[in-house]
């Protein structure tokens, strides 16, 4: 027969191994637990980081994809200066020589305009040279220059177009484009036109005291306030946003011209870790430009 | 009896346990949303690229013909070959004779119902063969404009056409009569831009006639028909396609033609090197290349391009019916003897029914600047 002071001494020895063997754990436990956390945290921030900066290229990426060479007005090391789409459509009809009419249909339809923004006096119309003799011009001639001309005012207008065949097939009011003077060329009815509008992207020093990648545009008179996308990066002195145009062959271009073929941005990041060095991340974007042959 | 056991170790575990659990949980979240976002981005990517790649696919296999049954505002949806995650799909709209909108779009799926679908769109211009078109009525040779004839270079909207031609009408005339030499009667009408008859020089017409000659050889290549035919009646029915002219596209329009006649804008081409009769009264529409000379008779009204080799003949009594040739008329009178046209009838410029009937042949080629959208 086992007594039961003999069983409470088995307890006591019992307790005395796995105390020890139970700290141990624990500290393990806990040592796993931390890296744990610290890795999560990393992989967080690295992933926060990185959504942060995809989401900037992707914004600039909506400004820059459309761009001819054309629309890259002027760059520095941390800005550059572009004509942006605002709205992309086709003109069903031209009611006076400073008007002109586009469709702005809705739903599936592939002639419903594209619109990225609410077009507003001081945009810009670009459009084609048109098509003026009678068996048509050569496309060598027609397509590789634009026209363009600036936004009075824009608003839509129910009672344009009534007649069009575009107008039936697209659906929606059109938009009526009234510009500054009178056009000595007219856009094609049916032909392609967009709307542009100047915009700045600039890595800035906010009141914050750091750097943001920001957008502002021009309304004809004026510049908007810069607004923050991105940020903070880098500061510009660290290359927190960069930009290069280049041409065909990838050489830099140091000024603005019809060769220009690529846009090169980077953007760098460093996010404060705990335990740790701030964690950097650069994302390099190039766009390649449209209208290039 | 067993006394109950006291320890802690268990508790220790268990709670050890759960927080690791718990971390292991904020872990696997954030990864999978990483993933997905990351996968989202993939296949939105794959998807804008893969609408650019469709969509030049698209214009590298652009079938002129379908393209040209269509009438401004009307679109048309191509059947695009994919493999299964992806779906495909490619519509094109057409914006006037020349321009079209061309759209493709593309979904990624996931395998699940999740998908990225993007869009892009170009717009494209149709590209021809050049044809020498100096005027309403272009000879490099000698023509005889006789009495009540008339060439006219104000743009001409065919009958009926008024809203497929609303983006290639022009406002301006062109040049009515070009020629090496030109004899107009009295009572004969030549009007247009500038002075009625613009004549060319000895070396401006060897240049038109290399241009014609070009633009012989380009035309019959891209012939829809090559017949040795010296008749061609518009009124002829074609036993392939019921109700629809055997030769030409139907130039009518509204409630009474066959739609399937009026959207064929057929190239035609006479080989027969001798004379060919163009006859008929059915209102014609298309492209007429013919090799030899040619003669219109009475009654014919036709909606297009006419190049011919050698000379042109109308001769119209004043009982006869009037004669329409609407668009462009170009002759080379390769063996000098000089083209005549009198009695009713009228050459008149129609940019819209030339450029509607070449655009039978057209190559897309996507316009290069500012021809490009894309939808997210």
């Amino acid at each position: 027969m086992v007594s039961v002071r003999s069983r409470s001494g088995v307890a006591v020895v019992e307790l005395l191994i796995a105390l020890p063997l139970a700290l141990l754990l624990s500290a393990l436990a806990v040592q796993v637990l931390l890296t744990q956390l610290r890795v999560t945290r990393r992989v967080e921030s690295r992933v926060h980081n990185l959504r942060e900066l995809e989401h900037g290229a992707m914004v600039l990426s909506a400004d820059v994809r459309a761009a001819a060479a054309s629309d890259i007005e002027s760059w520095t090391d941390s800005s550059v200066m572009l004509y942006a789409p605002v709205l992309a459509g086709v003109v069903c009809g031209i009611p006076a020589p400073h008007v002109v009419d586009v469709v702005a249909g809705e739903g599936g339809h592939p002639l419903r305009a594209v619109q990225f923004a609410v077009p507003r006096t001081g945009d810009r119309l670009v459009y084609s040279h048109p098509d003026t003799a009678a068996l048509g011009t050569s496309i060598a001639l027609i397509d590789t220059a634009s026209l363009s001309a600036v936004v009075l005012a824009v608003a839509k207008e129910p009672s344009a177009c009534a007649s069009s065949a575009l107008r039936a097939s697209s659906g929606g009011a059109p938009w009526r484009i009234t510009l500054h003077a009178p056009l000595a060329v007219s856009p094609d009815v049916g032909s392609v036109v967009m709307l542009t509008r100047r915009t700045e992207w600039r890595s800035y020093l906010a009141s914050d005291a750091q750097y943001y990648l920001g957008r502002r545009d021009w309304n004809g008179v004026s510049w908007t306030v810069i607004q923050p996308v991105v940020g903070p990066l880098l500061p510009n002195g660290l290359g927190g946003f960069r930009v290069r145009v280049a041409r065909a062959d990838l050489s830099p271009l140091a000024v603005a011209g019809r060769d220009a073929r690529f846009v090169t941005m980077e953007f760098r990041s460093a996010r404060p870790h705990t335990g740790g060095a701030p964690l950097r991340d650069t994302l390099h974007a190039t766009f390649a430009l449209r209208g290039g042959r | 009896m067993r006394r109950r056991r006291r320890g802690f170790s268990l508790v220790i575990v268990l709670v050890i346990t759960t927080a690791m659990l718990f971390v292991a949980v904020a872990f696997t979240d954030a990864l999978l949303q990483a993933a997905r976002a990351a996968r989202l981005g993939w296949q939105g990517e794959r998807a804008t690229h893969d609408a650019d790649a469709t969509l030049l696919d698209a214009l590298a296999s652009w079938d002129p013909r379908s393209a040209a049954a269509l009438r401004p505002g009307e679109s048309d949806t191509l059947p695009m070959a994919a493999p299964p995650m992806l779906s495909r799909e490619l519509v094109r709209a057409r914006l006037s004779a020349r321009v079209f909108l061309v759209e493709s779009s593309v979904a990624v799926r996931d395998g699940g119902l999740r998908a990225s679908r993007r869009s892009i769109g170009r717009s494209v211009r149709l590209d021809w063969p050049y044809v020498p078109a100096l005027g309403a009525l272009t000879v490099s040779g000698v023509v005889n404009i006789g009495e009540n004839a008339a060439v006219l270079g104000a743009d001409a909207v065919p009958s009926g056409w008024g809203e497929e031609c609303a983006a290639d009408t022009r406002s301006s005339p062109v040049v009515a009569l070009t020629a090496h030499n030109a004899v107009t009667h009295a009572l004969a009408t030549v009007s247009g831009h500038g002075a009625p008859v613009r004549l060319l020089s000895d070396s401006a017409r060897a240049l038109v006639a290399d241009s014609v000659e070009r633009a012989i050889t380009q035309l019959t290549a891209l012939a829809t028909t090559i017949t040795t035919d010296s008749v061609l009646s518009t009124n002829t029915l074609d036993a392939a396609v019921p109700a629809c002219p055997r030769w030409f596209g139907d130039a009518r329009r509204g409630a009474l033609p066959n739609p399937v006649c009026t959207r064929r804008w057929p190239v035609v081409v006479a080989s027969h090197t001798g004379g060919t009769r163009l006859t008929g009264d059915l209102p014609a529409q298309g492209v007429l290349v013919v090799h030899g000379d040619l003669v219109v008779d009475p009654g014919v009204r036709f909606a297009g391009v006419i190049v011919v080799r050698g000379r042109l003949s109308v001769a119209l009594s004043p009982a006869d019916m009037p004669v329409s040739l609407a668009g462009a008329l170009v002759v080379r009178d390769q063996g000098g003897v000089g083209s005549a046209l009198s009695g009713m009838v009228v050459v008149q410029s129609s940019a819209c029914a030339a450029r509607f009937s070449l655009a039978g042949i057209g190559s897309a080629r996507p316009i290069q600047q500012h021809g490009w959208s894309e939808r997210p």
